[in-house]
């Protein structure tokens, strides 16, 4: 029996699964993957693959689960809780990130190609979508593919690339036409195979280390013009709507991540002897720590809420975006006070603390910034400059 | 090949244990489930799944005996891959020892009918016994290989495992049918898939009490020889800290062995 108002026993079972699958293929090897500044995508997400977990909502056809997005909620609860980011981080990616326009809008055939072996494991996704003068601004981008008979020519440069070492496929935004702004982009996959295609450089980050993150250029990379999903000069829109997902998978990793280190800090300062008492027993630690477990569970029913219009088939665009603003201001201040309440213990590596301190940071910065979060939730308020 | 692996619902590893002054047992997970499947038993299951895709088996049957909550770890075994599964449950089996718990299971063995192999896990985390794979084997007048680490062939009639010894391993041969109980080193149990758990939820679980069984002997508190006169918490450990203070190293080092003599700890 379960008690939860979303989640049936079989939720229940399959949380087990995910929960066991964090403890024993991914946990064990954090301290090896984060010093190494990367991990075995292929091999880990065979073994997801091999669970289930990669496609638990695409269709059945290609492999899929063709369930509702409450498993989805599950999975990404139970791998965020994991003893780092980076690698929940490029898993969300492989399945909210950089397949969901493919699934939705793909044709039947992209969908064998390429969706197939994302849902079983056999192929890395990216996606490529930010680049070095254009990040949130989604808008100014400058890599263009260009029609050359069948195909299409890419040039251009892409940043900030989760998984881009490894990938096997990126979904890539790129110019398709010369109109300016938002207007005549397109979702193209690109098989990183593709003669012309390099990886420049994996960049060194603050934090998310078990992750690899790349800078990739593109010199003359030609791909079938099949492989743009949807129709051309819709790459945008269908980015846009693929962001709600995004958002909305680190909304929900964020909550039990948090959660896993405000437990620890309550473990933490249980045991911590000050002055003749443990550290918890002083009121402002209690105090502090039933206020971040407060603000915590509303970002959770926030970003349920979010999962339930999503289910609906409803716009959740401002909702989602609220939940992502809110999961990276409270991530950085959980991830601030926990620290302090573990005083010298936060400071060193031998604590997963101070990893927690550096991953929880990207939040309001990834998928997004805080800044264009609350651009877009002023624009469906109607409170931009000039309304 | 037809093959039974007997399992039991136990309290969650991490689950908080509370006894109160009457010697009753309560436990929850405030962050899981308060009860698994045996964590000993992932290792029979497993075991028994590998004879259906390596040696043929052409039915891995999962059977506990107890409440009907124990459906739910019946669930993860045919998650994980068994064929069917059945719940043996009556209010008369409550209080059974490993005995009775024998008898009870012997008889659905041999309800069920024509097994060759009836698995166990070492033992269950709750009572720790590790007697009822060798007294359901007596009850079925089977051959007990305990202890078992590797199955090596079956054909002809016959069974030939390894065995975890005190000095090593021992390679024996039985003839079917037989009753195993396997230690950790057999396997790597699998988990069970999101696919798996679809089909374990849909699936049909019958349900057999003491009517449906021709069981020998008594069960239940009445006929258990086992009496559990006192249950108590274990007291926590009390430790304490000395700090030996000296002007040196060498000097803290000569107080610490003289105490370490004092306290008979060398």
């Amino acid at each position: 029996m379960t008690n939860s108002l979303y989640f049936t026993e079989e939720h229940e079972m399959f949380r087990q699964t995910v929960r066991r699958f964090v403890e024993t293929e991914i946990n064990p090897h954090v301290e090896k993957w984060e010093e190494n500044r990367t991990f075995p995508a292929h091999d880990l997400f065979k073994k997801a693959g091999d669970l289930g977990l990669l496609g638990i909502t695409y269709p059945e056809e290609y492999g899929g689960m063709g369930l509702d997005y409450w498993y989805q909620v599950v999975m990404l609860e139970e791998v965020g809780r994991a003893d780092c980011a980076g690698v929940p981080m490029a898993l969300a990616v492989q399945t909210d990130m950089a397949t969901p326009a493919l699934a939705e809008y793909g044709t039947p055939a992209q969908k064998e190609k390429f969706l197939t072996p994302a849902i079983s494991g056999d192929a890395v996704f990216a996606i490529a979508v930010s680049e070095p003068d254009a990040g949130s601004d989604v808008a100014a981008i400058r890599t263009r593919a260009v029609a050359d008979g069948d195909d299409y020519i890419i040039n251009g440069s892409k940043m900030w690339i989760t998984s881009g070492t490894q990938a096997d496929y990126l979904t890539l935004l790129a110019r398709t036409s010369g109109e300016y702004g938002f207007k005549g982009m397109s979702l193209i996959i690109v098989p990183t195979d593709t003669p012309g295609f390099s990886v420049s450089r994996k960049l060194e980050k603050l934090g998310n280390h078990s992750s690899d993150t790349a800078i990739l250029t593109f010199e003359d990379v030609r791909v079938p013009q099949a492989n743009r999903i949807g129709a051309e000069g819709m790459g945008f829109i269908l980015q846009m709507r693929q962001f709600q997902k995004e958002r909305l998978a680190g909304a929900l990793m964020s909550v039990s991540g948090m959660e896993r280190i405000i437990r620890m800090t309550i473990d933490y300062t249980r045991q911590r002897q000050t002055f003749g008492k443990p550290l918890i027993d002083n009121q402002w630690i209690h105090f502090k720590i039933t206020e971040l477990l407060t603000e915590v569970e509303a970002l959770r029913q926030l970003a349920y809420h979010c999962t339930r219009m999503l289910v609906a088939g409803m716009d959740l665009t401002k909702e989602v975006s609220m939940a992502k603003l809110k999961a990276g201001r409270l991530a950085r201040e959980v991830a601030d006070t926990c620290l302090q309440f573990h005083g010298g213990m936060g400071y060193v590596e031998e604590y997963p603390m101070a990893r927690y301190f550096r991953d929880a940071r990207l939040l309001s910065i990834g998928g997004g910034a805080d800044e264009i979060m609350m651009g877009i939730i002023a624009k469906y308020e109607d409170i931009l400059p000039g309304r | 090949m037809k093959v039974v692996v007997c399992i039991k619902q136990t309290p969650s590893t991490t689950a908080v244990l509370t006894v109160d002054d009457s010697g009753h047992v309560s436990w929850d997970d405030p962050g899981g489930k308060p009860n698994i499947l045996n964590p000993w038993d992932e290792y029979s299951i497993e075991e028994g799944v590998r004879l259906k895709e390596n040696h043929g088996a052409s039915d891995v049957i999962a059977l506990t005996v107890g409440p009907d909550e124990s459906k739910n770890a019946l669930k993860t075994c045919l998650a994980m891959g068994c064929t069917q599964a059945e719940l043996v449950t009556d209010p008369s089996f409550e209080g059974s020892d490993t005995v009775g718990t024998a008898r009870i299971l012997a008889a659905a063995i041999n309800n069920i009918g024509d097994v060759d192999i009836a698995l166990f896990g070492k033992q269950a985390i709750d009572g720790d016994t590790g007697l009822t794979p060798v007294q359901t084997a007596r009850k079925l007048g089977w051959t007990p290989l305990t202890f078992v680490s590797a199955i090596k062939e079956i054909g002809d009639g016959q069974i030939t495992v390894e065995r975890l010894v005190d000095d090593g391993k021992e390679t024996v041969t039985a003839s079917l049918p037989v009753v195993i109980n396997v230690v950790k080193e057999i396997n790597e149990p699998r988990y069970p898939s999101l696919m798996g758990i679809r089909k374990a939820n849909r699936a049909n679980i019958p349900e057999l009490g003491a009517a449906d069984l021709s069981i020998d002997g008594g069960v239940g508190s009445a006929a258990s020889k086992v009496d559990w006169s006192h249950i108590y918490a274990i007291p926590p450990r009390e430790g304490s800290c000395e700090i030996i203070e000296a002007d040196s190293v060498e000097e803290q080092a000569r107080l610490l062995a003289d105490k370490l003599f004092e306290e008979k700890v060398i």
